[in-house]
């Protein structure tokens, strides 16, 4: 029973950071039906830019969060206004490819700027202490880096919940997604709206690129390859387009793939993963909290 | 000029098919009509005088637009366009889909707008409907202005009761 | 019984493909065309196999499917057992892959077809990654390490026959009521059902033949490049043949095989610079996609008649 409570909370952390790359997924895609299969590289450049800022700039790991952030933020924004607006009303598959593009450049480009070596920020950056707590009477081991990463992403998504739901711009986003010619109609801006959710999008992922960094304690070009797709997956699972679909989606991956790996075989993490993303998907064929669209004649 | 500049000269849009945003609550519409608005305490007193006209949106404010009827929803997106205060509204096929006593209650209150003071533009397919609110006609046939007039003249004319009003 | 009938088009096409034929045969027995050629040679007629077999799922039937990877993976483990462990000839050994592929494409098909778009997109490439995490925990076929030591049997005359092969009996069947109902489903799904088109059934053919062909690249694959392993056949391959079937055309098959041909041409060129190659290829696909997002071919074929034509155009303009 303390060893599954163990499983829980390590799955809660990993889940976690599934979900703050699966929000981005989830926003972009609610907003122009784009899977952005470069959302996981910008997560890879959130995470270099936060080293660089902390071993050349010797800067704090808050200020390398914020530095982090806005580069990702500009970085999504550049990438959308040059490879997929233009693509805007092409067929969708063209759009999906120009996304595979852009991972490759990423991907592909970190490798030449930033060498294929592995790095880790350094020892020391933030506390990591265990720290032994009783739960139902049982005795697990937390990190204070588990509880930081949770802790961060549940302020970053009581923070989205804001922004989407009360403030002008977020209740913009959402009638863009639902339909934007009618939104031109109202004075919103649509181009600048779609910015705005790709640097909400791609600062969430570099917040995640962080945090991975800090659990695995190595960062790598390639690092936004698997997590990114995971989170995708993820979002699918919780209803792609819907955000409380995308926290719920993570959450579960995360959990569920810690369990699968303590209990089962880390070897079978992976197929299994897809197997419960299949057979969710032929239960609920728009995900758990997806709206079903139903055909139209 | 990009469509969302048109707003700022007092021109607001109630298209055809009302467009409205189904994902969004009444209240967040109406918001959504005065999104170019900056004054906080003014957009609260278009939204009351918006609830005056359509007491129903009143009810339903916090429900999401896609709930409502198709007559709602035509009352939601004319309250809409009002939010941005406009000086000129365009209206195209309000009564589109609607029960004829929806439509006799729609067009109540676009006469009731234009009283007020905003210049309506309509275009309709309900030529009588249409022609028993309006000022000035206009017939258009594939793109060009076959007949204009004032509507009563053309309410009478033996073109447009051929074409349009049944004999 | 049928008469058979040879059109003159036909005719062209039988004569252009043996004419590469001993081209290439003759080429390859003067000992002109170097080792790093004859690799991309025959990468260049697998992924034409697998770029043609999936723009029918793709382009044709418009169901976005993103685990071509995993069908070439069953076709490459499946005929390299037969070979390597059970001795049996190379032909019988492809044609045992491809019929395992076409069965996952089924059993596969079968459920997740009534899915739509994205999430067909994403219930397929999970279903390539599960072929894949299998393969890399069964002991028999290597796990992880993968196989080591298939006999190289694929040369030339297979690897051409098997172009060809594909190629002709996929047209044929584009050609056919069959070919036609597939594009019905894809230009509208609930219009072709209403035409009495059975769209399930005609999803999962598609698919199945489009995993059969995708198993006979594998079995090509793994018998040309002795050692497979899991990690070949990730998702990431599966997008690089739907890049192929994209930037040529959805649904033009000549599209896909230039495309083919182009992307393996332009991959074997770059192959000096080591990652700058891939950056370059990034760079390419975006700036392609961008300026031309309906594909190379758009829709259309290539064909002699409208080369023909449109050079006439020219230089009548050029006249004028």
């Amino acid at each position: 029973m303390a060893g599954f409570l163990q499983q829980l909370i390590n799955g809660l952390s990993l889940g976690s950071i599934y979900a703050l790359i699966a929000l981005g997924y989830t926003m972009v895609y609610g907003i122009i039906l784009l899977i952005n299969f470069a959302h996981g590289d910008i997560l890879m450049v959130g995470a270099y830019i936060a080293f660089y800022a902390v071993v050349y700039l010797k800067l704090n790991i808050w200020w390398a969060f914020i530095i982090a952030m806005a580069g990702s933020s500009l970085l999504g924004i550049i990438i959308e206004r040059v490879a997929y607006k233009p693509l805007r009303n092409a067929p969708r598959l063209a759009a999906l490819i120009t996304a595979i593009g852009m991972s490759l450049f990423l991907e592909n480009g970190g490798l030449m700027v930033l060498g294929s070596n592995l790095r880790s920020y350094p020892r020391g950056l933030i506390e990591n202490n265990n720290l032994t707590i009783s739960l139902l009477g049982l005795d697990v081991t937390v990190t204070t880096l588990q509880l930081l990463i949770l802790l961060i992403t549940i302020a970053m998504m009581i923070f989205l919940q804001y922004i989407v739901r009360y403030t002008k711009t977020g209740k913009a986003m959402r009638a863009v997604s639902y339909d934007k010619d009618a939104a031109r109609l109202m004075g919103i801006n649509v181009d600048n709206t779609i910015s705005f959710t790709f640097a909400i999008g791609s600062a969430f992922a570099s917040v995640a690129g962080i945090l991975l960094g800090l659990y695995y304690n190595t960062i790598q070009p390639l690092m936004g390859l698997m997590p990114g797709l995971k989170a995708f997956v993820a979002a699918v699972i919780g209803g792609i387009g819907s955000i409380p679909g995308a926290m719920v989606g993570g959450f579960a991956l995360g959990i569920f793939e810690t369990m699968v790996a303590g209990y089962w075989s880390s070897k079978l993490r992976d197929p299994i993963v897809f197997l419960l993303l299949i057979l969710i998907l032929l239960i609920k064929p728009a995900g758990l909290l997806g709206k079903n669209d139903t055909e139209k004649v | 000029m990009p469509a969302q500049e048109i707003v700022k000269y007092g021109i607001s849009q109630v298209p055809e098919g009302r467009r409205i945003f189904a994902n969004l609550t009444v209240r967040e519409n109406l918001e959504l009509g005065a999104y170019l608005r900056k004054d906080k305490e003014g957009i609260i007193k278009s939204i009351r005088d918006v609830f005056r006209k359509f007491p129903r949106l009143e009810e339903r404010q916090k429900q999401l637009a896609g709930t409502l009827s198709g007559g709602e929803q035509q009352m939601l997106a004319i309250g809409r366009a009002l939010m941005s205060q406009p000086r000129l509204m365009l209206l195209d096929e309000p009564s589109m889909g609607l029960a004829p006593l929806l439509v006799e209650e729609i067009f109540s209150i676009i006469k009731e707008i234009n009283e007020q003071g905003t210049t309506i533009l309509l275009v309709e397919q309900n030529a009588s409907m249409a022609l028993s609110i309006a000022d000035r006609g206009y017939v258009l046939e594939t793109g060009r202005i076959t007949l204009q007039g004032s509507a009563s003249d053309l309410a009478n004319s033996e073109a447009v009761k051929k074409a349009y009003l049944g004999g | 019984m049928k008469k058979m009938r040879i059109s003159k088009k036909n005719l062209i096409a039988l004569a252009g493909a043996l004419a590469i034929y001993f081209l290439v045969s003759g080429l390859l027995s003067l000992g002109m065309i170097s080792k790093f050629q004859e690799i991309n040679l025959m990468l260049l007629g697998i992924n034409i196999i697998l770029a043609v077999s999936l723009n029918l799922i793709v382009g044709v039937t418009g169901q976005l499917a993103l685990g071509h990877a995993g069908f070439m993976a069953i076709g490459a483990y499946v005929s390299a057992i037969f070979t390597m462990y059970l001795d049996k000839p190379f032909l019988l050994a492809i044609i045992l892959g491809a019929l395992a592929a076409a069965l996952a494409g089924i059993i596969i098909g079968l459920p997740t077809l009534r899915l739509k778009g994205d999430y067909l997109a994403i219930a397929t490439l999970g279903f390539g990654e599960i072929i894949r995490g299998i393969t890399i925990n069964i002991d028999y076929i290597g796990g992880a390490a993968g196989m080591i030591g298939i006999p190289r049997q694929t040369n030339w005359p297979y690897l051409f026959v098997m172009v060809v092969f594909t190629i002709v009996v996929i047209v044929n069947f584009l050609n056919s009521t069959h070919g036609r109902a597939c594009v019905a489903i894809r230009e509208n799904e609930i219009a072709a059902e209403t035409m009495g088109i059975n769209t399930t059934y005609y999803k999962v053919l598609a698919f199945a033949m489009g995993a059969f062909f995708a198993g006979i690249g594998g079995a090509l694959y793994a018998h040309y490049f002795y050692l497979i392993q899991p990690t070949t056949f990730t998702f990431l391959r599966s997008f690089d043949i739907l890049v192929m079937v994209v930037l040529g055309g959805l649904g033009s098959m000549t599209g896909s095989i230039i495309a083919a041909a182009g992307i393996t041409i332009v991959n074997a060129a770059l192959q000096d610079l080591a990652v700058l190659r891939m950056v370059i290829y990034a760079v390419l696909l975006i700036v392609v996609m961008v300026f031309r997002p309906q594909g190379l071919m758009g829709t259309k074929e290539f064909t002699l008649n409208r080369w023909v034509k449109k050079r006439g155009e020219v230089s009548e303009s050029a006249g004028n």
